[in-house]
Protein backbone atom coordinates (compact mmCIF):
# COMPACT_ATOMS: atom_id res chain seq x y z
CA UNK A 1 0.00 0.00 0.00
CA UNK A 2 1.46 3.41 -0.91
CA UNK A 3 1.76 5.86 1.95
CA UNK A 4 -0.99 8.50 1.96
CA UNK A 5 0.42 11.91 1.17
CA UNK A 6 -0.76 15.12 2.75
CA UNK A 7 -0.81 18.47 1.02
CA UNK A 8 2.35 19.79 2.64
CA UNK A 9 4.23 16.61 1.82
CA UNK A 10 3.20 16.74 -1.80
CA UNK A 11 4.17 20.38 -2.30
CA UNK A 12 7.49 19.81 -0.55
CA UNK A 13 8.20 16.85 -2.80
CA UNK A 14 7.08 18.66 -5.92
CA UNK A 15 9.14 21.76 -5.23
CA UNK A 16 12.16 19.62 -4.50
CA UNK A 17 11.80 17.97 -7.87
CA UNK A 18 11.29 21.14 -9.84
CA UNK A 19 13.81 23.16 -7.92
CA UNK A 20 16.54 20.59 -8.11
CA UNK A 21 18.28 21.59 -11.35
CA UNK A 22 18.70 25.23 -10.44
CA UNK A 23 19.26 25.05 -6.70
CA UNK A 24 21.01 21.75 -6.26
CA UNK A 25 23.13 21.68 -9.40
CA UNK A 26 26.28 22.75 -7.62
CA UNK A 27 25.90 20.19 -4.88
CA UNK A 28 24.81 17.23 -6.88
CA UNK A 29 25.26 16.02 -10.43
CA UNK A 30 22.50 15.87 -13.01
CA UNK A 31 20.56 12.98 -11.54
CA UNK A 32 19.72 14.69 -8.26
CA UNK A 33 16.14 15.43 -9.15
CA UNK A 34 15.47 11.79 -9.98
CA UNK A 35 16.38 10.55 -6.53
CA UNK A 36 12.86 11.19 -5.22
CA UNK A 37 11.27 7.80 -4.71
CA UNK A 38 8.51 7.35 -7.29
CA UNK A 39 6.13 6.04 -4.65
CA UNK A 40 6.01 9.48 -3.07
CA UNK A 41 4.36 10.87 -6.23
CA UNK A 42 0.69 10.63 -7.11
CA UNK A 43 0.24 8.07 -9.91
CA UNK A 44 -0.90 10.69 -12.39
CA UNK A 45 2.12 12.93 -11.85
CA UNK A 46 5.50 11.94 -13.28
CA UNK A 47 8.58 14.13 -13.67
CA UNK A 48 10.01 13.76 -17.16
CA UNK A 49 13.13 15.87 -16.81
CA UNK A 50 14.18 19.23 -15.44
CA UNK A 51 11.70 21.11 -17.61
CA UNK A 52 8.71 18.86 -18.12
CA UNK A 53 6.26 16.83 -16.12
CA UNK A 54 3.58 14.43 -17.15
CA UNK A 55 0.16 14.80 -15.58
CA UNK A 56 -1.92 11.83 -16.61
CA UNK A 57 -0.09 11.79 -19.93
CA UNK A 58 -0.26 15.54 -20.58
CA UNK A 59 3.30 16.69 -21.16
CA UNK A 60 3.54 20.08 -19.48
CA UNK A 61 6.34 22.52 -18.82
CA UNK A 62 6.98 22.38 -15.10
CA UNK A 63 6.67 26.13 -14.86
CA UNK A 64 3.02 26.01 -15.94
CA UNK A 65 2.25 24.23 -12.70
CA UNK A 66 4.41 26.37 -10.49
CA UNK A 67 3.89 29.70 -12.20
CA UNK A 68 1.02 29.21 -14.64
CA UNK A 69 0.91 29.09 -18.41
CA UNK A 70 2.39 32.00 -20.28
CA UNK B 1 1.81 -6.72 -77.06
CA UNK B 2 -0.61 -8.08 -74.47
CA UNK B 3 -1.48 -11.76 -74.32
CA UNK B 4 -3.86 -13.66 -72.07
CA UNK B 5 -1.98 -16.79 -71.00
CA UNK B 6 -5.32 -18.50 -70.42
CA UNK B 7 -5.80 -18.26 -74.19
CA UNK B 8 -2.36 -17.85 -75.77
CA UNK B 9 -0.29 -20.61 -74.21
CA UNK B 10 2.51 -21.07 -76.72
CA UNK B 11 5.62 -19.02 -76.00
CA UNK B 12 8.61 -20.18 -78.00
CA UNK B 13 10.94 -17.20 -77.96
CA UNK B 14 14.12 -16.60 -76.04
CA UNK B 15 13.97 -13.16 -74.48
CA UNK B 16 16.72 -10.75 -73.52
CA UNK B 17 14.90 -9.85 -70.32
CA UNK B 18 12.17 -11.58 -68.35
CA UNK B 19 10.45 -9.25 -65.86
CA UNK B 20 8.14 -10.85 -63.32
CA UNK B 21 5.45 -8.50 -62.02
CA UNK B 22 3.63 -5.50 -63.49
CA UNK B 23 3.55 -3.13 -60.53
CA UNK B 24 5.37 0.22 -60.66
CA UNK B 25 8.76 -1.55 -60.62
CA UNK B 26 8.03 -4.07 -63.38
CA UNK B 27 6.35 -1.59 -65.71
CA UNK B 28 9.06 1.03 -65.20
CA UNK B 29 11.77 -1.51 -65.99
CA UNK B 30 9.94 -2.84 -69.06
CA UNK B 31 9.44 0.64 -70.46
CA UNK B 32 13.03 1.68 -69.84
CA UNK B 33 14.59 -1.53 -71.14
CA UNK B 34 12.40 -1.47 -74.25
CA UNK B 35 14.22 1.66 -75.42
CA UNK B 36 17.30 -0.48 -75.92
CA UNK B 37 15.52 -2.53 -78.58
CA UNK B 38 15.98 -5.71 -76.56
CA UNK B 39 13.16 -8.25 -76.34
CA UNK B 40 11.24 -8.29 -73.09
CA UNK B 41 8.87 -10.76 -71.54
CA UNK B 42 6.67 -9.12 -68.91
CA UNK B 43 4.66 -11.46 -66.71
CA UNK B 44 1.59 -10.68 -64.64
CA UNK B 45 0.14 -13.40 -62.42
CA UNK B 46 -3.30 -11.80 -62.23
CA UNK B 47 -5.55 -10.55 -64.98
CA UNK B 48 -6.20 -7.08 -66.30
CA UNK B 49 -8.75 -6.46 -63.56
CA UNK B 50 -9.25 -7.41 -59.93
CA UNK B 51 -10.62 -10.86 -59.20
CA UNK B 52 -11.11 -12.75 -55.94
CA UNK B 53 -9.63 -15.82 -57.62
CA UNK B 54 -6.33 -14.03 -58.20
CA UNK B 55 -6.30 -12.15 -54.90
CA UNK B 56 -6.64 -15.44 -53.02
CA UNK B 57 -3.01 -16.23 -53.87
CA UNK B 58 -1.99 -13.41 -51.53
CA UNK B 59 -3.40 -15.14 -48.47
CA UNK B 60 -0.70 -15.52 -45.84
CA UNK B 61 -0.26 -17.32 -42.60
CA UNK B 62 0.28 -14.45 -40.20
CA UNK B 63 2.08 -15.38 -36.99
CA UNK B 64 3.49 -12.06 -35.80
CA UNK B 65 1.96 -8.63 -35.81
CA UNK B 66 -0.68 -8.63 -38.53
CA UNK B 67 -0.19 -6.26 -41.45
CA UNK B 68 -3.19 -7.48 -43.48
CA UNK B 69 -0.94 -8.72 -46.31
CA UNK B 70 -3.80 -10.28 -48.27
CA UNK B 71 -5.57 -6.97 -48.74
CA UNK B 72 -2.84 -4.36 -48.79
CA UNK B 73 -1.47 -5.59 -52.12
CA UNK B 74 -3.31 -6.04 -55.41
CA UNK B 75 -2.68 -8.95 -57.75
CA UNK B 76 -3.54 -7.73 -61.25
CA UNK B 77 -2.01 -5.57 -63.96
CA UNK B 78 -0.56 -2.44 -62.38
CA UNK B 79 -0.20 -4.18 -59.02
CA UNK B 80 -0.56 -2.16 -55.87
CA UNK B 81 -0.42 1.10 -57.84
CA UNK B 82 -4.12 0.40 -58.40
CA UNK B 83 -4.86 1.61 -54.88
CA UNK B 84 -1.83 3.55 -53.61
CA UNK B 85 -2.33 6.98 -52.04
CA UNK B 86 0.14 8.90 -54.19
CA UNK B 87 2.19 10.45 -51.41
CA UNK B 88 5.78 10.89 -52.60
CA UNK B 89 8.96 11.89 -50.87
CA UNK B 90 12.42 10.76 -51.99
CA UNK B 91 15.03 9.39 -49.64
CA UNK B 92 17.31 11.92 -47.96
CA UNK B 93 21.05 11.67 -48.36
CA UNK B 94 21.24 10.65 -44.70
CA UNK B 95 19.12 7.58 -45.43
CA UNK B 96 22.18 6.12 -47.13
CA UNK B 97 24.43 6.43 -44.10
CA UNK B 98 26.23 3.15 -43.67
CA UNK B 99 26.21 2.84 -39.89
CA UNK B 100 25.06 -0.52 -38.58
CA UNK B 101 21.63 -1.01 -37.03
CA UNK B 102 20.96 -4.19 -35.06
CA UNK B 103 24.29 -5.50 -36.34
CA UNK B 104 23.25 -5.05 -39.97
CA UNK B 105 24.90 -2.61 -42.39
CA UNK B 106 22.90 0.07 -44.15
CA UNK B 107 22.83 0.85 -47.85
CA UNK B 108 25.95 0.00 -49.87
CA UNK B 109 25.20 2.91 -52.20
CA UNK B 110 25.09 6.65 -51.62
CA UNK B 111 22.37 9.18 -52.30
CA UNK B 112 24.26 10.22 -55.44
CA UNK B 113 23.40 6.83 -56.94
CA UNK B 114 19.65 7.57 -57.02
CA UNK B 115 19.52 11.36 -57.13
CA UNK B 116 20.07 11.57 -60.94
CA UNK B 117 16.82 9.67 -61.49
CA UNK B 118 14.63 11.93 -59.39
CA UNK B 119 13.26 14.10 -62.19
CA UNK B 120 12.41 11.16 -64.43
CA UNK B 121 10.74 9.39 -61.51
CA UNK B 122 8.69 12.52 -60.87
CA UNK B 123 7.55 12.48 -64.50
CA UNK B 124 6.52 8.86 -64.24
CA UNK B 125 4.53 9.59 -61.08
CA UNK B 126 2.97 12.75 -62.58
CA UNK B 127 4.50 15.06 -60.00
CA UNK B 128 4.97 18.78 -60.56
CA UNK B 129 8.73 19.16 -61.09
CA UNK B 130 8.70 22.94 -60.73
CA UNK B 131 6.84 22.76 -57.44
CA UNK B 132 9.06 19.95 -56.14
CA UNK B 133 8.77 18.75 -52.58
CA UNK B 134 7.56 21.72 -50.59
CA UNK B 135 7.14 21.91 -46.82
CA UNK B 136 3.45 21.68 -46.03
CA UNK B 137 3.52 23.95 -42.99
CA UNK B 138 5.75 26.60 -41.45
CA UNK B 139 8.84 25.75 -39.47
CA UNK B 140 7.00 25.98 -36.16
CA UNK B 141 9.15 23.80 -33.92
CA UNK B 142 12.51 24.96 -32.61
CA UNK B 143 14.43 21.70 -32.45
CA UNK B 144 14.42 18.08 -33.55
CA UNK B 145 11.74 18.44 -36.25
CA UNK B 146 11.39 20.12 -39.63
CA UNK B 147 8.21 20.61 -41.61
CA UNK B 148 7.58 17.56 -43.75
CA UNK B 149 8.00 18.09 -47.47
CA UNK B 150 6.31 15.87 -49.98
CA UNK B 151 4.54 15.92 -53.31
CA UNK B 152 1.28 14.25 -54.18
CA UNK B 153 0.84 12.07 -57.23
CA UNK B 154 -2.73 12.10 -58.70
CA UNK B 155 -2.08 9.10 -57.83
CA UNK B 156 -0.69 7.53 -60.96
CA UNK B 157 -2.38 4.23 -61.78
CA UNK B 158 0.19 2.34 -63.81
CA UNK B 159 -2.45 0.28 -65.54
CA UNK B 160 -4.37 3.33 -66.71
CA UNK B 161 -1.28 5.22 -67.74
CA UNK B 162 0.81 2.50 -69.34
CA UNK B 163 -1.38 -0.43 -70.43
CA UNK B 164 -1.86 0.87 -73.97
CA UNK B 165 1.85 1.72 -74.24
CA UNK B 166 2.83 -1.81 -73.20
CA UNK B 167 0.28 -3.22 -75.65
CA UNK B 168 1.72 -1.13 -78.46
CA UNK B 169 5.38 -1.90 -77.70
CA UNK B 170 6.77 -4.22 -80.36
CA UNK B 171 9.55 -5.62 -78.23
CA UNK B 172 7.50 -6.22 -75.07
CA UNK B 173 5.42 -9.38 -74.81
CA UNK B 174 3.24 -9.04 -71.74
CA UNK B 175 1.44 -12.18 -70.63
CA UNK B 176 -1.21 -11.85 -67.93
CA UNK B 177 -2.86 -14.71 -66.03
CA UNK B 178 0.67 -16.12 -66.03
CA UNK B 179 1.93 -17.03 -62.57
CA UNK B 180 5.66 -17.64 -62.20
CA UNK B 181 6.02 -20.94 -60.36
CA UNK B 182 9.69 -21.87 -60.62
CA UNK B 183 13.13 -20.91 -61.89
CA UNK B 184 15.54 -23.41 -63.38
CA UNK B 185 19.28 -23.07 -62.80
CA UNK B 186 22.07 -24.46 -64.96
CA UNK B 187 24.28 -27.28 -63.67
CA UNK B 188 26.62 -24.89 -61.87
CA UNK B 189 23.67 -23.31 -60.05
CA UNK B 190 25.08 -19.93 -60.99
CA UNK B 191 22.76 -18.98 -63.85
CA UNK B 192 19.01 -18.95 -64.26
CA UNK B 193 18.11 -20.55 -67.57
CA UNK B 194 14.32 -20.79 -67.57
CA UNK B 195 11.22 -19.62 -65.82
CA UNK B 196 8.14 -21.80 -65.49
CA UNK B 197 4.73 -20.17 -65.62
CA UNK B 198 1.24 -21.52 -65.11
CA UNK B 199 -2.26 -20.32 -65.86
CA UNK B 200 -5.32 -20.93 -63.71
CA UNK B 201 -6.12 -24.08 -65.65
CA UNK B 202 -2.73 -25.37 -64.55
CA UNK B 203 -1.34 -25.23 -68.08
CA UNK B 204 2.39 -24.69 -67.77
CA UNK B 205 5.02 -23.25 -70.05
CA UNK B 206 8.79 -22.89 -69.71
CA UNK B 207 10.49 -19.83 -71.16
CA UNK B 208 14.15 -18.93 -71.45
CA UNK B 209 15.72 -15.50 -71.11
CA UNK B 210 19.17 -14.02 -70.70
CA UNK B 211 18.35 -12.02 -67.59
CA UNK B 212 15.53 -12.30 -65.08
CA UNK B 213 14.20 -9.52 -62.86
CA UNK B 214 11.80 -10.20 -59.98
CA UNK B 215 9.44 -7.31 -59.24
CA UNK B 216 6.96 -9.00 -56.94
CA UNK B 217 7.04 -6.81 -53.84
CA UNK B 218 8.31 -7.30 -50.33
CA UNK B 219 6.32 -10.45 -49.57
CA UNK B 220 5.94 -12.27 -52.89
CA UNK B 221 9.56 -11.84 -54.02
CA UNK B 222 11.01 -13.80 -51.07
CA UNK B 223 8.09 -16.22 -51.19
CA UNK B 224 8.83 -16.99 -54.85
CA UNK B 225 12.58 -17.37 -54.25
CA UNK B 226 12.00 -19.72 -51.31
CA UNK B 227 9.50 -21.73 -53.36
CA UNK B 228 12.14 -22.23 -56.08
CA UNK B 229 13.53 -25.14 -54.09
CA UNK B 230 13.64 -28.03 -56.53
CA UNK B 231 17.37 -27.69 -57.14
CA UNK B 232 18.43 -25.91 -53.97
CA UNK B 233 16.48 -26.91 -50.90
CA UNK B 234 16.84 -23.57 -49.10
CA UNK B 235 15.57 -21.69 -52.15
CA UNK B 236 17.28 -19.57 -54.76
CA UNK B 237 19.73 -16.93 -53.57
CA UNK B 238 19.35 -18.06 -49.98
CA UNK B 239 22.64 -19.72 -49.04
CA UNK B 240 23.06 -17.20 -46.21
CA UNK B 241 19.47 -17.63 -45.01
CA UNK B 242 18.74 -13.96 -45.70
CA UNK B 243 15.85 -14.29 -48.17
CA UNK B 244 12.71 -13.08 -46.43
CA UNK B 245 14.50 -11.70 -43.38
CA UNK B 246 14.40 -8.09 -42.24
CA UNK B 247 10.81 -7.41 -43.22
CA UNK B 248 10.20 -3.74 -42.50
CA UNK B 249 7.08 -1.61 -42.52
CA UNK B 250 6.46 1.98 -41.56
CA UNK B 251 4.91 2.04 -38.13
CA UNK B 252 1.66 3.84 -37.54
CA UNK B 253 1.56 4.37 -33.80
CA UNK B 254 -1.41 6.05 -32.08
CA UNK B 255 0.97 7.80 -29.72
CA UNK B 256 -1.48 10.28 -28.29
CA UNK B 257 -3.65 13.31 -28.79
CA UNK B 258 -3.24 17.05 -28.52
CA UNK B 259 -5.05 20.34 -28.23
CA UNK B 260 -4.14 23.51 -30.05
CA UNK B 261 -3.65 26.64 -28.02
CA UNK B 262 -4.83 28.86 -30.85
CA UNK B 263 -8.19 27.69 -32.07
CA UNK B 264 -8.18 30.16 -34.95
CA UNK B 265 -5.48 28.10 -36.59
CA UNK B 266 -6.17 24.39 -36.46
CA UNK B 267 -4.58 23.42 -39.75
CA UNK B 268 -3.08 19.98 -40.04
CA UNK B 269 0.65 19.94 -39.26
CA UNK B 270 3.25 17.49 -40.40
CA UNK B 271 6.80 17.21 -39.15
CA UNK B 272 9.86 15.15 -39.97
CA UNK B 273 12.60 14.33 -37.49
CA UNK B 274 15.83 16.10 -38.29
CA UNK B 275 19.05 14.23 -38.93
CA UNK B 276 20.91 15.56 -35.90
CA UNK B 277 18.23 14.46 -33.44
CA UNK B 278 17.99 10.99 -35.00
CA UNK B 279 21.74 10.60 -35.02
CA UNK B 280 22.43 11.85 -31.49
CA UNK B 281 19.66 9.81 -29.85
CA UNK B 282 20.37 6.86 -32.18
CA UNK B 283 16.85 6.15 -33.35
CA UNK B 284 15.01 5.75 -36.66
CA UNK B 285 13.38 8.56 -38.60
CA UNK B 286 9.79 9.63 -38.16
CA UNK B 287 7.08 11.54 -39.86
CA UNK B 288 4.57 12.91 -37.35
CA UNK B 289 1.18 14.32 -38.29
CA UNK B 290 -1.06 16.35 -36.01
CA UNK B 291 -4.61 16.65 -37.26
CA UNK B 292 -7.89 17.79 -35.79
CA UNK B 293 -10.80 15.42 -36.11
CA UNK B 294 -12.87 17.14 -38.75
CA UNK B 295 -16.35 16.33 -37.55
CA UNK B 296 -15.90 18.10 -34.21
CA UNK B 297 -17.36 21.58 -34.30
CA UNK B 298 -15.01 24.28 -33.14
CA UNK B 299 -17.42 26.10 -30.85
CA UNK B 300 -17.85 23.00 -28.76
CA UNK B 301 -14.12 22.84 -28.19
CA UNK B 302 -13.42 26.46 -27.55
CA UNK B 303 -14.80 26.75 -24.07
CA UNK B 304 -13.26 23.53 -22.82
CA UNK B 305 -9.82 24.34 -24.19
CA UNK B 306 -9.82 27.92 -22.97
CA UNK B 307 -10.81 26.66 -19.55
CA UNK B 308 -8.03 24.11 -19.69
CA UNK B 309 -5.35 26.68 -20.42
CA UNK B 310 -6.87 29.15 -17.97
CA UNK B 311 -6.58 26.58 -15.22
CA UNK B 312 -2.98 25.94 -16.06
CA UNK B 313 -2.32 29.59 -15.45
CA UNK B 314 -4.63 30.24 -12.51
CA UNK B 315 -3.71 30.33 -8.87
CA UNK B 316 -5.36 27.02 -8.15
CA UNK B 317 -3.39 24.93 -5.68
CA UNK B 318 -1.05 22.44 -7.27
CA UNK B 319 -2.97 19.34 -6.20
CA UNK B 320 -6.17 20.80 -7.59
CA UNK B 321 -4.40 21.79 -10.76
CA UNK B 322 -3.04 18.28 -11.20
CA UNK B 323 -6.51 16.89 -10.56
CA UNK B 324 -8.08 19.28 -13.04
CA UNK B 325 -5.58 18.39 -15.74
CA UNK B 326 -5.98 14.69 -15.05
CA UNK B 327 -9.72 14.93 -15.42
CA UNK B 328 -9.65 17.07 -18.55
CA UNK B 329 -11.50 15.49 -21.41
CA UNK B 330 -12.13 17.31 -24.64
CA UNK B 331 -13.99 15.61 -27.48
CA UNK B 332 -12.27 17.84 -29.98
CA UNK B 333 -8.72 16.77 -29.30
CA UNK B 334 -6.69 16.05 -32.38
CA UNK B 335 -4.89 12.82 -33.02
CA UNK B 336 -1.23 12.24 -33.66
CA UNK B 337 -0.45 9.98 -36.58
CA UNK B 338 2.96 8.63 -37.44
CA UNK B 339 4.96 7.04 -40.21
CA UNK B 340 7.96 5.71 -38.32
CA UNK B 341 11.02 3.99 -39.72
CA UNK B 342 11.37 0.38 -38.63
CA UNK B 343 14.90 -0.91 -38.30
CA UNK B 344 16.08 -4.02 -40.18
CA UNK B 345 15.67 -6.97 -37.85
CA UNK B 346 16.46 -10.60 -38.66
CA UNK B 347 13.50 -11.87 -36.65
CA UNK B 348 10.95 -9.95 -38.67
CA UNK B 349 10.55 -12.15 -41.70
CA UNK B 350 8.69 -13.82 -44.52
CA UNK B 351 9.17 -17.57 -44.76
CA UNK B 352 7.14 -20.45 -46.17
CA UNK B 353 3.97 -21.76 -44.58
CA UNK B 354 2.88 -25.38 -44.64
CA UNK B 355 -0.30 -24.15 -46.31
CA UNK B 356 -0.27 -24.16 -50.11
CA UNK B 357 -2.15 -22.32 -52.84
CA UNK B 358 -3.91 -23.83 -55.86
CA UNK B 359 -0.57 -24.17 -57.70
CA UNK B 360 0.80 -26.22 -54.83
CA UNK B 361 3.17 -23.43 -53.85
CA UNK B 362 3.72 -22.75 -50.18
CA UNK B 363 1.97 -19.63 -49.01
CA UNK B 364 3.92 -16.91 -47.25
CA UNK B 365 4.34 -17.17 -43.51
CA UNK B 366 4.30 -13.58 -42.38
CA UNK B 367 6.00 -12.79 -39.09
CA UNK B 368 6.21 -9.06 -38.56
CA UNK B 369 8.15 -8.06 -35.44
CA UNK B 370 9.48 -4.83 -34.02
CA UNK B 371 12.34 -4.72 -31.53
CA UNK B 372 13.76 -2.55 -28.75
CA UNK B 373 15.39 -0.16 -31.23
CA UNK B 374 12.00 0.53 -32.80
CA UNK B 375 10.35 0.96 -29.40
CA UNK B 376 13.01 3.49 -28.51
CA UNK B 377 12.36 5.32 -31.79
CA UNK B 378 8.64 5.50 -31.01
CA UNK B 379 8.99 6.69 -27.43
CA UNK B 380 11.82 9.17 -28.00
CA UNK B 381 10.06 10.68 -31.00
CA UNK B 382 6.75 11.02 -29.19
CA UNK B 383 8.30 12.62 -26.14
CA UNK B 384 10.37 15.03 -28.23
CA UNK B 385 7.29 16.02 -30.20
CA UNK B 386 5.27 16.57 -27.02
CA UNK B 387 7.95 18.81 -25.55
CA UNK B 388 8.56 20.73 -28.74
CA UNK B 389 4.87 21.27 -29.37
CA UNK B 390 4.49 22.72 -25.90
CA UNK B 391 7.70 24.78 -26.01
CA UNK B 392 6.67 26.33 -29.31
CA UNK B 393 3.39 27.45 -27.74
CA UNK B 394 1.31 25.46 -30.20
CA UNK B 395 -0.62 23.55 -27.56
CA UNK B 396 -0.26 20.53 -25.37
CA UNK B 397 0.21 16.87 -26.17
CA UNK B 398 -1.17 13.98 -24.18
CA UNK B 399 0.83 10.82 -24.70
CA UNK B 400 -0.74 7.40 -24.44
CA UNK B 401 0.16 5.29 -21.41
CA UNK B 402 2.44 2.99 -23.43
CA UNK B 403 4.54 5.97 -24.45
CA UNK B 404 5.49 6.62 -20.83
CA UNK B 405 5.42 3.15 -19.34
CA UNK B 406 8.05 0.90 -20.91
CA UNK B 407 6.46 -2.19 -19.45
CA UNK B 408 3.41 -1.79 -21.69
CA UNK B 409 3.18 -3.16 -25.22
CA UNK B 410 3.11 -0.59 -28.00
CA UNK B 411 0.15 -0.93 -30.36
CA UNK B 412 1.02 -0.12 -33.95
CA UNK B 413 -0.47 -0.33 -37.40
CA UNK B 414 0.91 -0.57 -40.90
CA UNK B 415 1.24 1.68 -43.95
CA UNK B 416 1.24 -1.07 -46.58
CA UNK B 417 4.94 -0.55 -47.23
CA UNK B 418 6.64 -3.93 -47.46
CA UNK B 419 10.40 -3.53 -47.44
CA UNK B 420 13.74 -5.17 -46.80
CA UNK B 421 13.16 -8.88 -47.44
CA UNK B 422 15.84 -9.15 -50.14
CA UNK B 423 17.92 -6.32 -48.81
CA UNK B 424 20.84 -4.74 -50.61
CA UNK B 425 24.26 -5.33 -49.07
CA UNK B 426 27.83 -5.45 -50.26
CA UNK B 427 28.39 -8.48 -48.06
CA UNK B 428 26.23 -11.57 -48.93
CA UNK B 429 26.16 -12.39 -45.24
CA UNK B 430 23.88 -9.41 -44.60
CA UNK B 431 21.77 -9.22 -47.72
CA UNK B 432 20.42 -10.88 -50.84
CA UNK B 433 21.34 -8.47 -53.65
CA UNK B 434 24.49 -6.51 -54.37
CA UNK B 435 24.70 -2.77 -55.02
CA UNK B 436 23.42 -3.34 -58.57
CA UNK B 437 20.38 -5.27 -57.36
CA UNK B 438 21.81 -8.56 -58.65
CA UNK B 439 21.28 -11.60 -56.45
CA UNK B 440 24.68 -12.30 -54.92
CA UNK B 441 25.10 -15.91 -55.88
CA UNK B 442 23.58 -15.80 -59.36
CA UNK B 443 24.89 -14.25 -62.57
CA UNK B 444 21.64 -13.11 -64.15
CA UNK B 445 18.93 -12.77 -61.50
CA UNK B 446 17.99 -9.26 -60.37
CA UNK B 447 15.42 -7.87 -57.96
CA UNK B 448 13.60 -4.55 -58.15
CA UNK B 449 11.19 -2.97 -55.71
CA UNK B 450 11.13 -2.14 -52.03
CA UNK B 451 12.29 -5.61 -51.01
CA UNK B 452 15.84 -4.44 -51.83
CA UNK B 453 15.69 -1.53 -49.37
CA UNK B 454 18.50 -1.85 -46.84
CA UNK B 455 16.72 0.64 -44.60
CA UNK B 456 13.34 2.21 -45.15
CA UNK B 457 13.63 5.83 -44.03
CA UNK B 458 10.39 7.57 -43.20
CA UNK B 459 9.22 8.35 -46.71
CA UNK B 460 6.66 6.50 -48.79
CA UNK B 461 8.50 3.92 -50.88
CA UNK B 462 7.10 4.37 -54.38
CA UNK B 463 9.34 7.28 -55.32
CA UNK B 464 12.57 5.51 -54.27
CA UNK B 465 11.35 2.31 -55.94
CA UNK B 466 11.04 4.14 -59.26
CA UNK B 467 14.43 5.83 -58.86
CA UNK B 468 16.11 2.50 -58.12
CA UNK B 469 14.37 0.87 -61.10
CA UNK B 470 15.58 3.58 -63.44
CA UNK B 471 19.08 3.07 -62.08
CA UNK B 472 18.82 -0.70 -62.56
CA UNK B 473 17.53 -0.27 -66.10
CA UNK B 474 20.50 1.91 -66.97
CA UNK B 475 22.86 -0.66 -65.47
CA UNK B 476 21.26 -3.52 -67.41
CA UNK B 477 21.27 -1.58 -70.67
CA UNK B 478 24.95 -0.79 -70.20
CA UNK B 479 25.75 -4.44 -69.56
CA UNK B 480 23.86 -5.86 -72.54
Amino acid sequence: MPQPINRRGFITTFLLVTAAPSTLANKSPYGASLTIPPKSMPDKFTPIDDKFVSVNGWILPTKTLTRGAE
Amino acid sequence: MLFDFNVQTTIDKNYDFCIVGTGPAGITLARELSTSGKTILLLEAGGLNYSDESQDFYKCESVGHDGWPQYTRLRYFGGTSNHWSGRCRPFDSSDFDTQKINGLPGWPIQYSAVQPYLEEAMNILDLDIEQGFKPINKDLLKDHFSPDAFSKSPPTRFKGKYLSEIDAAKNIDCYYNATATDLTLDESHLTVTNIEISNYKNYKSTISANKFILCLGGIETPRFMLNCNNQIKAGIGNSNDMVGRCFMEHLNVPMGSFIYRNLDNTARMQFYTDDNFVSVINIGKSNVTLGIIKKVKSYGRTKAIKTFFKNLACKMEIEDKVQFISDFKCPGMGNIGTLIEQSPNLNSRVSLSKETDDFGLSRAKFDWQINDFDKKTIRETGMAMAKEFSSAGLGIVRLADFMLDKTLDIPFGHHNHHMGTTRMSENPKYGVVDKNSKVHELDNLYIAGSSVFSTGGACNPTMPIIQLCLRLAEHLKAKS
